[in-house]
């Protein structure tokens, strides 16, 4: 069997791993392959010179991902509904004291929440920033 | 000997650019350290890793997670022992802190709300357990808020599946259950024969009315018709008596028309003499003193006549 069939094989083997995992790492090697089988055909008995150039191409094409990755990472994708609460309105379910914690409803969620003011029972409040658990409120109406 | 170098050239390049094209799918993060310090974070898509001197430490899934307590014992403040169920919702929001805060958060998630379940739970009695789930909820938020916030897990929420007083108290509340419905049926049971009794004094009361007016009416009516018979007869008689006298007025009237005197009289007077003399009975006798009326008749003429010289 001639050296480019088996780089031929060997491309197309990884490009059908490629759409099976999606890894892309696998899609820059079965081109690196692709290119291997070219110089194989063109030079069949350099495997040195085949399996050098094969890698050399799939560097070079990781290398040219970044600027890639940059434009794909503009596209939008998911958006958590814990991501964008700040800004979001809420009501006070349990009265919020300096110093101590509250509780917040924001849609259908509950947050404890902190404030630098007293904030009673029932009070709509502005998200101004949020920790991990704990979100930090304002009143409402001092936006108006 | 070639073929030795042509594998290794072909597994490093494999590994090389394994490691350097991550895709990160989405909802996951990972956190990358560049020299065992952290770096940044690896979001969702495309990423480039520079191999060796990047590692990817650890992917955390951002979804929300659920986690089963297993069944804890807990006293309540009425000292009772009840096994609680709790199954606990919870999400990363940290990736960093979930990473660096805290060894095994998962452990410490469960960890946490039991002990917080069971403090709260021994401030409530144990039939406030049973219905204030809500308040169990809320109750623990703020505690567990207060303790996961380093973590950079934020528990969405803890629901209490099952709670089991033991056997004997189950027994217990059972029968204070069948006793209640029992005295719901009793208190039931009475109140429908209440019911039925006045339902019933008032059917006969409105039957006995309406009797009582319907007789009431029937005798006005029937008074009203025997006065107005009376009346209209009344009427009638005295109509009829008018039109006698009418007549007998007008009688009268056309005699004197006709020139009514006292010869007159005296012949008619005759006349119904005769007639009487006709009658069945062969013999009249005419009293003595009944002559003098005659004569008197006279008498009565020499009135009229005094009353006509008058007019």
């Amino acid at each position: 069997m001639h050296a480019w069939v088996i780089w031929l094989i060997a491309a197309g083997i990884l490009l059908v791993l490629e759409m099976m995992t999606l890894t892309f790492y696998l899609l820059w090697i079965s081109v690196g392959a692709g290119a291997a089988a070219l110089v194989a055909w063109i030079a069949p008995d350099a495997f040195l010179l085949q399996v050098i150039t094969g890698c050399v191409i799939a560097l070079v094409l990781t290398a040219f991902t970044k600027p890639l990755a940059k434009r794909l990472r503009a596209s939008k994708g998911y958006e958590d509904a814990g991501t964008e609460l700040v800004g979001k309105q809420g009501v006070v379910v349990e009265a919020i004291e300096p110093g101590q914690y509250g509780i917040v409803k924001i849609g259908g969620d509950t947050w404890s929440a902190t404030s630098t003011q007293q904030i009673g029972k029932d009070e709509l409040v502005r998200v101004m920033k949020r920790g991990s658990s704990i979100i930090e409120v304002e009143r409402w109406e001092e936006f108006i | 000997m070639e073929w030795a170098i042509i594998v290794v050239i072909v597994v490093v390049v494999f590994v090389f650019i394994s490691l350097t094209v991550k895709i990160v799918p989405q909802q996951r993060v990972g956190v990358v350290e560049r020299l065992g310090k952290f770096h940044r974070l690896l979001t969702p898509g495309l990423n480039i890793l520079i191999p060796v001197i990047d590692h990817v430490r650890v992917y955390h899934d951002l979804r929300i997670q659920q986690a089963n307590v297993p069944p804890q014992t807990v006293i309540t403040k009425d000292n009772v022992q009840v096994q609680i169920d709790t199954i606990i919702f919870y999400q990363v929001v940290g990736p960093e802190q979930a990473t660096y805060g805290i060894s095994d958060y998962v452990y410490g998630v469960r960890n946490i709300t039991t002990a917080t379940m069971r403090q709260i739970i021994g401030k409530m009695e144990l039939d406030e357990t049973l219905s204030g789930r809500e308040k169990i909820s809320s109750d623990i938020r703020i505690a567990l808020d207060e303790a996961t916030e380093k973590w950079g897990v934020r528990i969405e929420r803890v629901e209490v599946i099952d709670i089991k007083p033991p056997l004997d108290i189950q027994d217990a509340m059972d029968k204070q259950m069948k006793a209640e419905r029992n005295k719901r049926a009793i208190v039931l049971e009475a109140e429908a024969a209440k019911q039925d009794m006045i339902l019933r004094a008032e059917g006969d009361k409105q039957s006995k009315i309406l009797k009582a007016e319907g007789d009431k009416e029937a005798r006005i009516r029937e008074a009203e018709g025997l006065r107005q018979a009376q009346e209209l007869e009344a009427l009638g008689e005295a109509k009829a008596i008018e039109a006698v006298a009418a007549a007998e007025k007008s009688r009268i009237q056309m005699l004197r028309e006709a020139g009514l005197d006292e010869q007159v009289l005296a012949y008619r007077s005759f006349e119904a003499l005769t007639e009487v003399s006709k009658g069945p009975a062969n013999k009249v006798f005419i009293p003595s003193n009944a002559i003098e009326t005659l004569g008197s008749i006279g008498a009565i003429g020499e009135m009229f006549k005094n009353k006509e010289g008058k007019k």
